[in-house]
């Protein structure tokens, strides 16, 4: 992840060049979870023309760690920016030596996860709200009663059905070697927009207390929007 | 290991039913277009070709399910827009199964019997149906008086399972089904209904006046088993309506090759042109979809049958179907709209699946009352 609001995986900046003894590397990194406790950061660079991946020690000269930037969602996973000026490297610091590194093979599996935490997120919302719409009386009645709510409900199930198979199936590829490069984007796409439709119906279920800090439905509402917007973030 | 893959033998008989559908879809523009006139029972170029249902059966052990792979094989069916040969099959003759006698049985198994429940005011409400069947203790038959519609196999049918109000000998009252064979005086078939898709289905409405019929052909079921016949075809309207889904989807990916458009699944949303990426959105409703059907498909294989899931997969499908079609017009434009591309059928035929069989609000009260362990008391 790099941080520019037109960031792509497909349009990366930052860059490492070859040099007698190996590599010099440049570029801004953003969003990269454990920065303050790792010992390595595992870099991926365009290099000569496609993308690769290099381990760089926390400790070279060049490497800058910024304190973590706060964000809106999982919070608990603390993310800074690192910057990487002129960071001169060993030629075995280029994973794969030459044989150049799966960076698809990384982002489909980046996605895939994501999917899965997505569909954990639309599941957490779904078995939350269920119970309290049966509880909550409105006018009368429960409000699972009411055909909006039940049917809001059933759709919760419906497609956090369909992501569990669609990750399953993204991760069945990946398990067997195969090429996920499709499935995993299906899945993730799709996931990116029923996670957050279903959160967002999960706080309007809750009124007023979905609202308040005090239930986990804002978390989950921040949640789905950090996780599905992260694609770029793990590894990359 | 969790495995999604097809095997050998699922893609032999998938290639086959694909090869068929191929064919078929060269007969779907004219029955479209003529829509007054029947199918024929079966195609000249059926002759000499194996059933891939029936290949599912025989193979059965090679695949991974005859359920699952006569679902699949009826995606690829409508994905070609007509059939081969007429199925032989009507929900009537599940109703038959399920609840009639072994003597009625013999009698009528081999008869192709439409189900005819669906009046001008009950359609998602079938309790609320005014045909009626009166008892006639002189003569010992059944009256039958009322009016169905929207009825499938109307014409091609041999005899129509008919849902009914009965008033027995004993005074006693209730909801339960009459059949009703083709030719019996005071049953008649309406003409072929004005249709905005499917329009080569046979779908007429019937009309019973003193309709006159013996009490061998009271098949004895109420109103719950009447309707059970819908769990088991669920998920496979749902493969339905993914197969006119997959057809546009087809057509529009190819097309957009066509204008240079490729889709590429590796990149992000900044670099994907709007087009490209609608095209997947698409994509990924279809996957989600077929995925569902699948499932329950699966489920039914184990002999679990499935209830929810069932629900779950006509709503996906009906809704993909819907979404899929409209959203593939959008891309391609205005071109997409001449009868001289096979998209605006596929527009048009796609938007019966969220509407019968149970359409897609029921499903979801189906799903509602389940997971909130619910009764129809509860919520209606």
């Amino acid at each position: 992840m790099e941080p520019d609001f037109r960031f792509d995986v497909s349009a990366m900046r930052t860059a490492a060049v070859r040099t007698a003894s190996g590599y010099r590397l440049s570029g801004l990194k953003a969003m990269v979870p454990l920065a303050d406790q790792c010992s390595h950061f595992l870099v991926v660079a365009a290099c000569e023309g496609m993308l690769d991946a290099f381990i760089v020690d926390r400790r070279a000269k060049g490497v800058a760690i910024n304190d973590a930037r706060p964000k809106l969602g999982l919070r608990a996973l603390q993310m800074a920016n690192v910057g990487f000026v002129n960071v001169e490297l060993d030629s075995n610091a280029r994973l794969g030596n030459g044989a150049r590194c799966d960076v698809q093979g990384i982002i489909d599996s980046a996605r895939t996860a994501l999917a899965a935490i997505m569909a954990g997120i639309s599941r957490a919302v779904f078995e939350f709200v269920m119970p309290y719409t049966k509880e909550r009386v409105v006018h009368g009645d429960a409000l699972a009663k009411k055909q909006v709510i039940a049917f809001r409900l059933a759709d919760m199930r419906i497609e956090t059905d369909a992501m569990r198979w669609m990750t399953w199936k993204a991760a069945s590829i990946l398990e067997q070697g195969g090429d996920a490069t499709r499935q995993a984007q299906l899945a993730y796409t799709y996931a990116v927009e029923q996670a957050m439709w279903i959160a967002d119906e999960g706080v309007q279920m809750l009124g007023g207390h979905g609202y308040l800090r005090d239930n986990p439905v804002e978390m989950w509402y921040r949640d789905a929007r950090t996780v599905s917007v992260m694609e770029g973030a793990v590894g990359v | 290991m969790i495995n999604f893959e097809l095997t050998a033998a699922d893609q032999e008989i998938l290639a086959l039913a694909h090869r068929q559908a191929e064919i078929g879809r060269t007969y779907a523009n004219y029955y479209d277009k003529h829509e007054d006139e029947l199918p024929p029972a079966e195609f000249p170029e059926a002759a000499g070709q194996q059933n891939p249902i029936t290949l599912a059966e025989d193979k059965a052990a090679d695949t991974s399910g005859s359920r699952i792979l006569h679902s699949l094989v009826m995606s690829e069916i409508y994905s070609g827009g007509m059939s081969l040969h007429r199925s032989k099959w009507g929900l009537g003759n599940t109703v038959l199964k399920t609840v009639a006698t072994s003597e009625q049985f013999e009698k009528w198994k081999n008869h192709t019997i439409s189900i005819a429940i669906t009046e001008p005011g009950a359609g998602s409400d079938p309790a609320n149906i005014r045909t009626t069947a009166t008892f006639d203790r002189e003569t010992g038959e059944w009256v039958i008086n009322g009016e169905k519609i929207f009825i499938s196999q109307a014409q091609s049918s041999d005899a129509a399972m008919v849902l009914a109000r009965f008033v027995g000998p004993d005074g006693s009252r209730g909801l339960t089904t009459f059949l009703v064979e083709k030719g019996t005086p005071g049953y008649s078939v309406g003409p072929q209904l004005k249709k905005l898709g499917i329009r080569s289905h046979d779908t007429c409405n019937l009309l019973f006046e003193d309709c006159r019929i013996p009490e061998f052909n009271h098949i004895k079921g109420d109103f719950k088993s009447t309707m059970t016949v819908f769990n088991d075809s669920r998920p496979m309207v749902g493969a339905m309506a993914l197969g006119v889904a997959r057809a546009a989807l087809d057509f529009t990916r190819e097309k957009l090759a066509e204008g240079g458009i490729e889709i590429s699944y590796g990149n992000g949303v900044r670099s994907r042109s709007a087009v490209a990426d609608r095209f997947i959105r698409l994509e990924a409703i279809y996957e989600a979809a077929i995925l569902t059907v699948l499932r329950a498909k699966w489920l039914e294989q184990q002999d679990v049958p499935p209830k929810v899931e069932a629900s779950i997969a006509k709503a996906a499908g009906g809704k993909a179907a819907r979404k899929i079609t409209q959203g593939c017009i959008e891309i391609l434009g205005p071109e997409a709209l001449s009868e001289d591309h096979p998209l605006e059928r596929c527009f048009r035929d796609g938007r019966i699946f969220d509407i019968y069989e149970g359409a897609g609000e029921i499903q979801r009260l189906i799903i509602a009352r389940a997971i909130l362990e619910y009764t129809s008391r509860d919520i209606r």
